[in-house]
């Protein structure tokens, strides 16, 4: 891939740290993206992930909408999307509900090296024997297994077509993401949410976890 | 489609040919350096014979090793260089990870990859390109 001029390098990462200010982290692909697919498609994707998240978050709510991602970017292989957006489904569960949801980022990694049908029982196994407001995610976590399974949805359901738009826009994304984060630690991925900015709500979770 | 190959072998090559110009490669086991040559041996000479639909069936992948990952690169180079048209299937998600990572590296606009393989199937059969589908669907989703 030959690498983008020092225009659209200057442009995408001021981009992404004007975006940092909102979020509390950086994109380590953010060039990537342009790289791929060129500077115009580069901002129509960016949009279309702000599009299909607030999508997400219309049609399930904000706990739902980061756990669709981090599905998308888990079975996609992408260590960065899949843990990250686990993470803040985490936080936000945590903030919530002040328990823990059973599928812990940390674990995604090792998740990503199962195969996709032991991946999907396991998931689904979790969500279905937690809590009761655990159990209330399993709807989001079995339809977009279903989802990403080839069921191409329900059409005018708008549930449906928000999981079907996050991961056709997830999809995309992961084309050019994996490259530049496909041995990452785990320690350098963020919660891919504003929620990452609230530090106190992260050191009262991570404690929970034991990790404190 | 038939049996998703064995990962219980130390590594395994099958080419099958349901049409003149269309095989399926499946692959077992684990690619790293030597294997990746044998496979990349095998798929090319169905390239020298004609072939230019290629199905790359890794769903027996146990593991790849980085030199393996750098024979699946060159690989794709190949297939793109000769014009076939590409569709990989994978088991994992460790394993899709890096059939995005190469296909996306190649800047090929006809290979895809999938998990499930009647949309591998679709995709030999049909004349899409990836790129124009990707922006496509961003133009939708945005």
């Amino acid at each position: 891939m030959s690498p983008a001029p020092w225009y659209t390098r200057w442009l995408m990462r001021g981009t992404d740290w004007a975006w940092s200010l909102h979020t509390g982290y950086t994109t380590p692909f953010i060039v990537e993206i342009a790289e791929s697919y060129g500077l115009r498609n580069a901002f129509k994707l960016l949009g279309a992930m702000t599009g299909s998240t607030n999508r997400l978050e219309a049609a399930w709510g904000k706990v739902d909408a980061q756990l669709v991602l981090g599905i998308a970017g888990t079975w996609n292989g992408c260590r960065f999307c899949g843990a990250g957006h686990i993470y803040a489904a985490n936080l936000l569960f945590f903030r919530e509900h002040g328990e823990l949801m059973p599928l812990d980022e940390r674990e995604i990694f090792e998740l990503q090296r199962m195969g996709f049908d032991e991946l999907v029982d396991h998931v689904t196994g979790q969500f279905a024997s937690g809590s009761q407001a655990v159990r209330s995610l399993l709807p989001v976590v079995t339809r977009t297994f279903e989802i990403e399974r080839g069921d191409k949805g329900r059409e005018g359901d708008d549930r449906d077509v928000a999981i079907l738009s996050a991961i056709e826009t997830w999809n995309q994304l992961n084309e050019c993401s994996v490259e530049k984060v496909y041995d990452l630690e785990i320690d350098l991925v963020p919660a891919l949410a504003t929620v990452f900015k609230d530090k106190k709500l992260i050191k009262r979770y991570q404690a929970a976890r034991g990790r404190g | 489609m038939g049996d998703v190959p064995d990962p219980s072998v130390s590594f395994e090559v099958k080419v099958l040919s349901p049409s003149p110009t269309r095989v399926v490669v499946r692959v077992a086991g684990v690619l790293d350096e030597h294997t990746g040559a044998e496979l990349s041996e095998k798929v090319g000479a169905q390239l020298e014979r004609g072939v230019t639909h290629v199905l790359l069936d890794l769903r027996g992948l146990t593991d790849c090793k980085i030199l393996g990952r750098q024979a699946l690169r060159q690989l794709q180079g190949t297939l793109l260089e000769a014009g076939a048209r590409t569709a990989y299937l994978t088991g994992s998600p460790r394993m899709r990870g890096m059939t995005l990572m190469v296909i996306n590296g190649s800047k090929d606009p006809y290979a895809a990859t999938f998990v499930n393989p009647p949309e591998a199937d679709d995709w030999l059969e049909s004349e899409v390109d990836r790129r124009a589908r990707n922006v496509a669907f961003t133009e939708k989703n945005a």
